[in-house]
């Protein structure tokens, strides 16, 4: 590696932690709710399903769900944790640390004070992106392994070890609601708008999960890895897409942020 | 264009129907003291914002010490920029911003930091959030200055100061900065200030530069001419080469001058007078005869 690149990778190094200190309440308040979410689930299952009536004896669509997720222990803590609290919790943590990004420091002012450092805009980018996915990354690991941790010291709903495996699509899914949240924080410079926007942006990347044949080309079903519940191989084919949206949405948004007025 | 430190030609910006730049040529020389003025509105920070790479220009070229365009990261590490209102990082203390800019500068001074924080009396382990804009604008300035800058852009800095701070720069700041041979654009209002420090004027007025000259030029060449004329003054006043502008005080005329004074005395005299008066124009003066006056744009 040349001296310039290493030099280049000090400062996206640099600001990536400046990122990370702006965005620490976001990452501790994150965490510990999504954990307090995360320690529920098993709580729930071993204290509140018991007294639940006997799937069997529910009828209609409400039934129909229960009955799948009641199957086994396994597909409880699997729907009710991919599929649901850590994919609402992240999806939320996503679009407020996404939104922030541009139309913050615009907001803020501190926008002309970044540009005009001696760094180039698509290391801003960058170490914003990188900064989101500590935090997202943080958010998903800590609260899941507590929760399986927590799994594995109740008596009898003990959980193998391929559960945490759904914590990479979680995580790419919610980089993926980040770098879409940035690139509309791009365009405005009111965190109402940018917020706004990222909930449109993501709810018309959710539309295509409403629909049996449409629903590959939705981030949160690629997200809840539906395929490693059902005792498949892990999917590739649900992270590479994630990751391409991400990539391509943050591709964008440097673009975007090199060309607009500021 | 090397000549300059910081040059533009053609220079133009258009929000919707409105034309915020309209071709305007800077030439800031190296090692000067670039005052640019102009009445609110003008297209000041406008144009600072184009040539810090903030706003994109619609047309035209311009340059920052040896790099045309908008400068890239390497020509940002030789420019200091304070803009009028400092969007400085509030969570961060002033010791935590300092270091985060140090990481990010290669030439940094953290003697110089040391002694301007102290004399701005700026405390370092305070949030910057909590600040006054002055104290703001103070760090922000500290900040711009730390790595030493071969040109400073100040959009004006002295706005939010207090007289102390606002003598503190003037006088003691901008003449090490003067002395260190570092060049300096700097936009203000306070022409007192500009008038003080400043060896090179620049005036915007709606978007076009209307003066750009020397203080030395400035002093030499902007003048009033008063003449109380024995009978009604002659219908060519207007006409003689240099007056750029004619009103009537009382029973006199006063005649607005640039450049040579010589030719429009001698046609003066030709005529016969009661009194004839050469009045030198303070900054002051020559702005509002630039900026003010109607139909000059």
């Amino acid at each position: 590696m040349k001296r310039a690149e290493v030099k280049a990778l000090g400062r996206v190094w640099v600001l990536t932690g400046k990122e990370l200190n702006q965005l620490r309440v976001v990452l501790w308040v994150g965490t510990a709710v999504t954990l307090v979410f995360g320690l529920m689930v098993p709580y729930v299952y071993r204290f509140v399903v018991p007294m639940l009536p006997s799937p069997e004896m529910l009828r209609g669509f409400l039934g129909d769900i229960l009955r799948q997720q009641l199957a086994s222990y396994r597909s409880y803590l699997w729907t009710n944790w991919y599929g649901k609290n850590l994919l609402q919790n992240l999806t939320v943590i996503g679009i407020i640390v996404g939104m922030g990004a541009i139309a913050g420091e615009r907001a803020k002012g501190s926008l002309s004070f970044l540009f005009t450092l001696p760094v180039s805009r698509c290391a801003v980018v960058a170490a914003k992106a990188g900064a989101a996915s500590l935090v997202l990354a943080c958010c998903t690991v800590v609260p899941t392994v507590a929760m399986w941790a927590a799994s594995q010291s109740l008596s009898g709903y003990a959980v193998a070890s391929d559960f945490l495996l759904g914590m990479p699509l979680a995580w790419a899914g919610a980089v993926a609601v980040t770098a879409l949240s940035m690139l509309v924080s791009v365009f405005t410079d009111d965190l109402v708008k940018a917020g706004i926007g990222a909930v449109g942006a993501c709810l018309l990347a959710a539309l295509p999960g409403w629909f049996q044949s449409t629903r590959q080309f939705s981030i949160f079903w690629h997200m809840r890895g539906m395929p490693l519940l059902a005792g498949a191989p892990f999917p590739w084919s649900s992270l590479a897409p994630l990751l391409a949206v991400a990539a391509v949405s943050l591709w964008m948004t440097a673009f975007a942020v090199k060309r607009r007025d500021f | 264009m090397k000549d300059y430190a910081l040059w533009t030609e053609g220079l133009r910006k258009q929000f919707g129907k409105t034309r915020a730049v309209d071709g305007i040529d800077l030439q800031v020389p190296h090692g000067s003291i670039y005052a640019f003025l102009g009445p609110n509105g003008a297209g000041k920070t406008t144009t600072i914002k184009m040539l810090l790479g903030l706003l994109r220009p619609d047309g035209g070229k311009f340059g920052l010490l040896d790099h045309e365009g908008p400068p890239d990261p390497r020509t940002l590490a030789r420019i200091g920029y304070v803009p009028e209102i400092p969007g400085l990082y509030g969570f961060m203390t002033t010791r935590e911003l300092v270091d985060f800019c140090r990481r990010l500068h290669p030439a940094w001074d953290h003697d110089l930091v040391d002694r301007y924080l102290d004399l701005f009396g700026l405390p370092r382990d305070r949030k910057v959030g909590g600040f006054s804009r002055g104290m703001k604008s103070q760090l922000a300035l500290v900040l711009a200055l730390a790595h030493r800058p071969e040109l400073l852009i100040l959009d004006e800095p002295t706005t939010g100061l207090d007289p102390l701070a606002r003598k503190n720069f003037l006088q003691t700041v901008l003449a090490e900065v003067a002395q260190a041979g570092q060049t300096v654009l700097l936009s203000t209002h306070l022409l007192e200030d500009a008038q003080r420090v400043a060896d090179t004027v620049g005036i915007i007025k709606s978007g076009r530069l209307v003066l750009q000259k020397s203080m030395d030029e400035i002093k030499a060449g902007e003048k009033k001419v008063r003449v109380v004329f024995q009978h009604q003054p002659p219908p060519w006043l207007q006409e003689i080469p240099g007056v750029r502008g004619l009103e009537q005080e009382g029973s006199a005329v006063v005649l607005t001058v640039t450049g040579d004074i010589s030719v429009v005395l001698e046609r003066v005299r030709t005529v016969p007078l009661f009194a004839l008066e050469v009045i030198d124009l303070s900054l002051e003066q020559v702005f509002h005869e630039y900026a003010t006056a109607p139909g000059r744009s």
